[in-house]
């Protein structure tokens, strides 16, 4: 029972509890490029890979992959414009011939404007988002913090840990 | 050790992990059969997808594709497909296929379920195209029908001129000899009647019998003037108009027999409506199953060309061009082996495709599929299509040995009927398909043997005899059926040796048959033309001999009408005794009795010549008559 829980716990208080404003905010970030990509090439699990592999928030990620990939078709419209220009412009016209025949590349699906598209604008947004939502994350992580501690469920879980403050602090 | 970060990171992995062990292959599978599903409008079924990355290779197991135009059955149906990705172009997302292999291949299996997709509309299948049914029913067997009742009208001795002639000649001399007959039975009534009359002249006075034995003897000579020139007919015209008939029928016998050969040639039946009749329909259903698979074929070919386009597509991709291109979905070769129904026969099968792509210009080498069956009937099928130039060609060329006897037949059994056996039939298709124009042959080599020929009419039995040995002469036979045009519709022509042996047999069963015939019809003919000029002769002399003799007796006859004249003068009538019997009455004087004397004279001589005494009496003596005769 004890090597079941306490895995899940200890996944939970870092979803919920163990995450500094930055790493929430770089987890926004990152989700809102991975929403925006189209998931069906290599691009969107590279840049998963990326989510998981760096210290960002995974709970914010997903939460903002989700809510993001739902709103992407209405910013496809814009992406392909700016993947066509990019793609279509002469002075990269090498660049690209060069990561066409690269092995692997072509998974990636870089050659399809939206997806081309997409991925930029989500770069671009990656550092506004994460300077404009860290004092966000900032003012609000105590009061997620208290609101999901009002669940039985994470208190339950939590309860142990709590209990080890306790004993530490007395 | 911060297992905060760790536990969520080896979660996440562990469901990749998850997903590429237990879920990538369901997934790919699912995909699959949704891909099968939109390209063949049916069921399709998938066992088992197995997938593995070093090295890339894909195994499929019990793959069923139901048929869409025969609920029930599969289209096809294979146990086990192992294929080999190549690495180098996955990396490229290119899917070179090194090698495949498909085992267990078999056509047209039945399924548990109708195989049929509710959301699919149904298309149409390939059938047997309208023209080709069509053409089938236009083979007719009129040809075998046509030739025995013109070799029987050959047999009708009313064609033959000799028969003709000898009828009119028999009619027309028949005719005359009636006519004779009635002459000279006239011309005997009418001796009959003189001789009673000169009798009956005998019982009047000596004058009475004097003019009477004077008429008699005026009809007696036109009488004999009659029947010398019915006489001199006899002797002379009538022979010579005899001989020329006669000459006329000899001609019209030899008329005859040059006929003979003429007749010959244009009773020599059609080789083309032969072939066609014997072998057409076979010919015609060969082209038909190989138009059906051309067509099932070209169906997939355009359903591989046409992916089914995914149900979201977002943007554009921008194609580069690459240093070493593939094409974007190539099979460089694939075995495939299994079961293929000939007949109703399951044939085992090997099969292998080679450059099967999705782009052949940029491969630069045309697809070829090989097809080998063994048994009992072996095929040998090879099939190269090249879209590697702007018009797309394919080329068949199949080699198909069928040990099956194939029975041939034209006519009905309850008239006239031909029938033969092919045996050993080595087929050879070589086609061109060039878009949607088609062209090329089918042709076929085999044994022929076990002609029959019967009929029903007892009068061309002999004929039908002789035609029979003369076919099974024949040992092989060839056929071929070309074709050029629409591939729906295209111009079909079929030619073979086999009509021109079967009309050469015919002629020469024809050769044997009507010259013999003819001769025994022209013997019986002969015997008949003999018969007629004996009894025409018979006739003739008979009749000849019967008018010479009633001739004779109507000359007799009036001989004696003129003897008995004759005896007026010389004593049995004596006309002095008349003369001096009438003087001494008074009757005549000195004066009448001199010129009664000088008529006596002139009665002798005209009894003597026979010329016209009564009328010279009655213009010498006008008087005397009535002084005598009051």
């Amino acid at each position: 029972m004890f090597l079941i829980v306490r895995p899940i716990r200890i996944a939970l208080k870092a979803l919920i509890c163990e995450s500094t404003p930055g790493q929430l905010a770089l987890g926004f970030a990152l989700g809102v490029l991975i929403g925006l990509v189209p998931k069906d090439n290599l691009t969107a699990i590279v840049l998963g890979i990326i989510l998981a592999a760096s210290r960002a928030n995974l709970g914010i990620g997903a939460a903002t992959i989700v809510a993001f990939s739902f709103a992407s078709p209405w910013i496809d419209p814009m992406s392909h414009q700016i993947g066509t220009y990019l793609l279509s412009h002469p002075f990269l016209l090498d660049t690209w011939a060069t990561l066409y025949n690269t092995p692997v590349m072509p998974w990636t699906a870089f050659n399809n404007s939206v997806v081309l598209g997409s991925f930029v604008i989500g770069v671009a947004l990656v550092y506004p988002l994460y300077r404009l939502s860290r004092p966000v994350f900032k003012l609000y992580s105590e009061k997620v913090g208290a609101w999901a501690r009002k669940y039985w469920l994470t208190r339950v879980l939590l309860g142990v840990e709590w209990a080890d403050r306790l004993g530490a602090s007395g | 050790m911060r297992w905060s970060y760790l536990i969520p990171r080896f979660i996440i992995l562990g469901i990749i992990w998850g997903f590429m062990t237990y879920g990538l292959d369901p997934a790919l599978r699912y995909t699959a059969t949704q891909t099968l599903q939109a390209m063949t409008g049916a069921k399709a079924d998938i066992g088992v997808f197995e997938t593995g990355f070093f090295p890339p290779r894909v195994t499929i197991n019990s793959v069923a594709l139901a048929s869409r135009g025969k609920p029930g059955t599969n289209l096809v149906e294979f146990d086990k497909m192992h294929l080999s990705i190549a690495g180098a172009p996955l990396l490229r997302k290119s899917y070179v296929i090194d090698e495949a292999l498909v085992t267990g291949v078999r056509f047209g299996t039945s399924r548990n379920d109708n195989g049929q997709l509710e959301h699919v509309p149904a298309s149409d299948e390939p059938t047997i195209p309208p023209w080709i049914s069509d053409k089938l029913k236009s083979i007719s067997d009129e040809w075998l029908d046509d030739f025995t009742e013109q070799a029987k009208a050959q047999l009708d001795p009313n064609n033959l001129e000799s028969y003709r002639v000898g009828n009119e000649l028999y009619v027309k001399w028949d005719a005359r000899f009636q006519d004779m007959n009635v002459r000279v039975k006239t011309s005997r009534e009418e001796l009959e009647l003189l001789k009673q009359q000169m009798e009956q002249a005998k019982s009047g006075d000596a004058l009475q019998q004097i003019e009477k034995y004077l008429q008699l003897a005026q009809r007696a000579d036109l009488m004999l003037r009659s029947t010398r020139s019915l006489l001199e007919q006899f002797k002379n015209s009538v022979p010579l108009e005899v001989k020329q008939d006669f000459a006329r029928l000899d001609q019209a016998q030899k008329n005859d027999r040059a006929m003979v050969g003429d007749t010959i040639n244009s009773l020599k039946p059609d080789a083309r409506m032969i072939t066609e009749s014997l072998i057409g329909e076979e010919m015609y259903v060969q082209l038909q199953q190989m138009l059906t698979w051309l067509e099932i074929l070209r169906s997939y070919q355009d359903e591989l060309k046409q992916p089914p386009a995914p149900e979201r597509y977002r943007g554009r991709d921008f194609e580069f061009d690459i240093l070493n291109p593939t094409p974007r979905v190539l099979c460089r070769k694939m075995l495939l082996n299994g079961e293929l129904m000939l007949g109703k026969t399951p044939t085992p099968f090997e099969a292998s495709l080679t450059d099967v792509t999705s782009d052949p210009k940029l491969l630069g080498r045309p697809a070829v599929m090989n097809v080998a069956t063994a048994g009992t009937t072996p095929i040998q099928v090879v099939v190269q299509h090249d879209a590697t130039l702007d018009i797309a060609t394919t080329r068949l060329a199949a080699d198909f040995v069928d040990n099956n006897v194939q029975h041939l037949s034209a006519g009905k059994a309850d008239k006239h009927q031909l029938t033969a056996s092919l045996s050993n039939l080595r087929w050879k298709a070589r086609v061109l398909l060039v878009e949607d124009t088609i062209q090329g042959e089918i042709s076929v080599v085999s044994d022929f043997g076990s002609p029959e020929f019967h009929t029903t009419q007892k009068s061309v039995a002999r004929l039908v005899g002789l035609t029979e040995q003369t076919l099974s002469g024949i040992s092989s036979v060839n056929a071929t059926l070309t074709m050029f045009g629409p591939i729906k519709h295209p111009e079909v022509r079929v030619t073979s040796d086999l009509g021109d042996q079967f009309a050469a047999g015919f002629e020469t069963a024809l050769k044997s048959f009507l010259p013999q015939m003819k001769a025994e019809l022209i013997t019986m003919l002969d015997g008949y033309v003999d018969r007629q000029k004996q009894e025409l002769s018979a006739k003739l002399g008979g009749r000849y001999t019967e008018l010479l003799a009633d001739n004779q007796k109507l000359l007799d006859g009036l001989t004696q009408a003129r003897q008995l004249a004759m005896d007026l003068k010389s004593g049995h009538v004596d006309p002095n005794a008349v003369f001096k019997q009438v003087s001494q009455s008074g009757v005549l004087s000195d004066k009448d009795q001199q010129k009664a004397n000088k008529v006596m004279g002139q009665t002798n001589k005209v009894l003597d010549g026979l010329n016209d005494p009564n009328k010279a009496i009655i213009d010498s003596l006008p008087g005397l008559r009535k002084k005598l005769f009051r």
